[in-house]
Order: structure tokens, then C-alpha cells, then sequence
């Protein structure tokens, strides 16, 4: 389908960015939801963008620090 | 490590210095400082804000020291933090400083922030698969840790310390804008940009690896148009 012929799809699409990153008001995300909910190909759109951000969140997120930097920094503070 | 539990205390080598300049802080009148005491703070941050310094500068031995640095100012400074504000968005304002001022060059002279194709993903893996097929989500499930850290790590400066913050740390629009010191305009749009740079870089890893066909550029054309120049 062609988007461009949807004016409720234009206007999901053009809140696509700050619905997955929660922030619209909860206004606007009903209404985003609300035209998912009746609109496969938005969802499906959406979900993948959704699934994208969390891809880059799960692989960069879990990282430590190195052992040892902790007690460096708090001797760097002790000696400030 | 408590600063209140050394109190009167005999103090030990350790926290017990820390957790004194503290009291002696909030002892007076004006006692601005954050009332909780700074190993915690340490021991807390110190994992976000190593993930970011490692990304930002791609090396762990200049990401240990930007993270020394920081805490180092944030403790001398720590007069100037408001209470009831958010001290983790405060340590990430002062890293980020910290690496602008180390790493100017870097920063300024970005490449040139050229717009790749808007929904990339979506334009070259398309909806419309056959039999509940989901080749996009698939291809994400195989990525792995490093092909994303690379990828996070080959984005210009600019858009890289904004999706780290956004994406991976969690902080809001406003926050992100606060902590870069930019409008919040400009948050969204390199949010926006470095997305689409993150999902050609994602795709074109995909394509190398041998996880999707290169001719998955077919399907673009089941796909959409939004920006023109596509399917018709």
C-alpha cells in the first residue's frame, strides 16, 4: 500500500518517533494506537522500529565498568 | 557507607574521608550539596557512564579517564549541583563537557552529516512477507552485541552522543536536550538521522554476513514512499 494516500497514515507515521520513545501526551498515544490498532501495515511499521530501538538498547546497555576503576576514582577523589 | 553512619565514628581509610567532606559541607547554612554520599554515587553511575565514554571514544583506556575526570569534577563542583534535580543527568552534562573540550576536533569537524534514506529498514525489508514471514525481525534477532557497538561507534559524534542517551540510557527528550545543550529540535532530528544511519549500517552488516539476499532490495518496492523516490 501507499502510505501517502492515507492521511491517518501520514499522521501516525509523522508521530512515529516520539510514540516509541514515549513522548507524546497520552492523548496523542491513544490516538496512535488507536489507528494500529486498524491499520496492519502502520503496526507492522511501528513494531519494527520498536524492535530496532530496543535491539540497540539490549546490545549496548549491559556493560560494566572494569573492575578496579571504582577504587581509582575514589582515590582520585580522596586525593582532590 | 553511609556519611552519617562515621559519624563521630573513628574514621578509617576508605569512605570515611569522603563521607567528612561531605558533613562538613552540609553542615552549614547553605548546604547545597547532594545529601547522599559520593561512593554511592560512584558505585551507582559508574557502569552508564563507562558504556557511554567507551562509545563516545571507541578506546577503554580514554574512556576510563573521561570517567575519572568526571566524577573528579563532579566532586569539586559538587556545591554547584540543585538539589531535587536529576544527579544522574548532572554527571552525564559534566562528561559530556569533558569530552567536547578533550575531543574538539573530533567533535567539530564531523563528517559531513549527509541524510541517508528515510525507514530505511522498512524500505528494504518490507512488510508484506508471505506465511507470517518476518525476514526484519529475524535479521534483528541474529545482530549481535558487536556488530551493534560498531555500528553505534561509526556514527558521527554528534548523533552518536544523542542516541546513547536516548536510546541506551533512557533520558528524555528534555533531559538529552539539557545534558548536550542543544533545543530539543535538535534532539529529535539526530535522534532521527542517526536511527536511519544505525539501520544502513545494521542492513548493510546483514547483507555482508550473509544473514538477508542483497536482492532483499526487491522488496523495497512492496514497501512505501513516504519521502518520494519509491514505490509509486
Amino acid at each position: 500500500m501507499n502510505f501517502e494516500d492515507h492521511p491517518d497514515c501520514l499522521i501516525a507515521l509523522n508521530r512515529m518517533q516520539p510514540y516509541v520513545d514515549r513522548e507524546l501526551t497520552p492523548g496523542e498515544m491513544e490516538e496512535v494506537r488507536r489507528h494500529l490498532d486498524e491499520c496492519p501495515p502502520c503496526a507492522k511499521y511501528f513494531d519494527l522500529e520498536e524492535s530496532f530501538k530496543m535491539l540497540v538498547r539490549r546490545n549496548a546497555c549491559p556493560e560494566r565498568a572494569p573492575a578496579g576503576l571504582v577504587q581509582r576514582i575514589l582515590q582520585n577523589l580522596r586525593e582532590a | 557507607m553511609d556519611a552519617l553512619a562515621v559519624a563521630g565514628a573513628p574514621v578509617s581509610a576508605g569512605g570515611g574521608l569522603l563521607a567528612l567532606a561531605y558533613m562538613a559541607q552540609n553542615q552549614g547554612p547553605a548546604a547545597t550539596t547532594p545529601p547522599f554520599d559520593f561512593e554511592a554515587a560512584v558505585a551507582e553511575h559508574v557502569d552508564s557512564l563507562y558504556r557511554a565514554a567507551l562509545r563516545m571514544t571507541r578506546k577503554p583506556d580514554e574512556a576510563e579517564d573521561l570517567v575519572q575526570e568526571t566524577f573528579l569534577r563532579a566532586y569539586r563542583f559538587r556545591h554547584q549541583f540543585e538539589p531535587g534535580t536529576n544527579f544522574r543527568a548532572w554527571l552525564f552534562k559534566i562528561q559530556t563537557n569533558v569530552f567536547r573540550s578533550r575531543y574538539r576536533r573530533a567533535h567539530g569537524a564531523e563528517q559531513s552529516l549527509d541524510d541517508t534514506e528515510d525507514f530505511y529498514l522498512y524500505q528494504h525489508l518490507g512488510p508484506d512477507q508471505p506465511d507470517g514471514q518476518d525476514p526484519a525481525a529475524q535479521v534483528l534477532d541474529r545482530l549481535g552485541v558487536e556488530e551493534v557497538r560498531s555500528a553505534i561507534e561509526e556514527l558521527p559524534a554528534a548523533y552518536r552522543e544523542t542516541v546513547l542517551l536516548t536510546d541506551v540510557e533512557g533520558f528524555s527528550y528534555r533531559e538529552t536536550a539539557e545534558i548536550l545543550d542543544i533545543p530539543v529540535g535538535t534532539v529529535m532530528s539526530r535522534l532521527h538521522r542517526g536511527r536511519q544511519r544505525l539501520q544502513r549500517r545494521l542492513y548493510d552488516y546483514a547483507v555482508d554476513s550473509g544473514l538477508i539476499d542483497a536482492d532483499g532490495d526487491g522488496k523495497a518496492d512492496q514497501g512505501m514512499a513516504v519521502q518520494g523516490g519509491g514505490a509509486t
